[in-house]
């Protein structure tokens, strides 16, 4: 698990999770995300980040998230 | 309506579908039933017909699932859901149950456009109360790309090659939205996984009445339809864009139409991403092009003259 933090909110990976589609990289308005060289997401910068959702909305796999005042949700413990 | 934090705290509170399932990178399916329970605010109960969804996400000995879940056989997705949903009632009266309880039945095009459709119009003219949600990837994806009844005209599969003599699939595909449209049920409403927003709210709205509910969500294959597995959300929303796949709902007997492009593409901007649609291309298939711009026209103009307002979400 990673976690990329900004003003309170963060971004979490579950690299375990990403099959490496790369809708996410597609959907984010900020071009936050890349795909790294083994095939997974990964932040390139997270100062660009809005923190709008859409890439936890859209992963068909559950591997990325974001939230609010730094608490992780259950739901990502793997 | 839903927002995206909302969504994420119906998912925290429920965590009705998870990832680790085995569905290809790039699969549209896991985006649409994530969306459609966590719209759903009330508990919900899964019933799954045979499909890429149900096989891929139940490999013994572990689930996606964490809601009550039953899957049965291919074709009998509505009759499950009914025989529950009647349990469900019975128990309800008798006063063991109290809670309020919604019914999702997910089933692909292959379980729902052909070997279903038997179950389902029964189930629907029976007036159950459930969601019935169609994940439509246009072909049976789970055995290896052949084709159904949603498969589009021109359309390569393993089933329908192309060739010297063959271009595809010569047939027009089913519009199903219509066929249960005529059921005369509360709600049908056709949605796409680009748009979640749109999904979202109609899951929602799927929810809200009393009686049965059906929705079309297409769901993009990036193994089946051959594009790249990044592409599936877009590949999706192109498909809005062409009016190929138009949003709209009908509810009560009413049609709405949620979605009216600013510019209406070609839908030459649709075909060209996906292999399945590559020979349309070659000199020799020109006029297969134009025949698939005037069917969408033709369903589009149609759709047009049916929908007595445009409601914009």
């Amino acid at each position: 698990m990673k976690r990329y933090e900004q003003n309170g909110f963060f971004l979490a990976i579950e690299p375990r999770r990403c099959k490496g589609c790369g809708i996410c990289v597609q959907s984010c308005p900020m071009k936050v995300l890349i795909l790294n060289d083994y095939g997974k997401v990964e932040v390139k910068e997270i100062a660009r980040c809005v923190f709008c959702g859409l890439c936890e909305q859209r992963c068909p796999d559950f591997a990325i998230s974001v939230h609010k005042n730094l608490v992780l949700r259950s739901s990502m413990v793997v | 309506m839903p927002n995206t934090k909302e969504l994420a705290r119906v998912e925290e509170a429920h965590k009705r579908f998870t990832g680790a399932h085995a569905l290809c990178a790039g699969c549209g399916t896991p985006i649409c039933v994530r969306t459609i329970l966590n719209a759903i605010k009330e508990p919900v109960v899964v019933i799954n017909a045979t499909g890429c969804l149900e096989v891929a996400t139940t490999r013994y000995p572990t689930t996606a699932w964490n809601v009550p879940w039953i899957h049965v056989a291919f074709e009998n997705a509505a009759a499950v859901a009914s025989g529950v949903e009647t349990a469900y009632r019975v128990l309800r009266r008798r006063g063991k149950i109290s809670k309020e309880i919604r019914f999702v039945a997910f089933a692909g095009d292959g379980g729902t456009y052909d070997i279903g459709l038997q179950a389902l119009s029964g189930a629907l003219e029976r007036g159950h109360r459930f969601i019935y949600v169609c994940y439509d990837n246009e072909a049976y994806m789970n055995t290896g790309n052949q084709r159904s009844g949603a498969t589009p005209f021109a359309a390569q599969t393993t089933t329908a090659p192309t060739g010297t003599r063959s271009f595809g699939k010569a047939q027009r595909r089913k519009d199903l939205t219509e066929i249960v449209a005529a059921h005369h049920i509360p709600y049908v409403a056709q949605a796409s996984i680009s748009d979640w927003y749109d999904l979202a709210a109609k899951a929602r709205k799927a929810a809200s009445v009393d009686g049965p509910a059906f929705l079309n969500v297409l769901s993009s294959c990036p193994r089946g339809w051959g594009h790249p597995s990044d592409q599936s959300v877009k590949i999706a929303r192109l498909a809005v864009e062409t009016c190929y796949w138009p949003l709209f709902e009908i509810i009560e007997g009413r049609w709405y139409l949620n979605y009216v492009p600013e510019e209406k593409l070609p839908v030459i901007e649709w075909l060209r991403p996906q292999k399945r649609f590559a020979h349309l291309f070659e000199p020799a298939n020109q006029e297969l092009l134009s025949e698939i711009q005037r069917q969408v026209d033709e369903d589009w103009e149609r759709l047009l003259r049916r929908c007595e307002r445009h409601e914009t979400l």
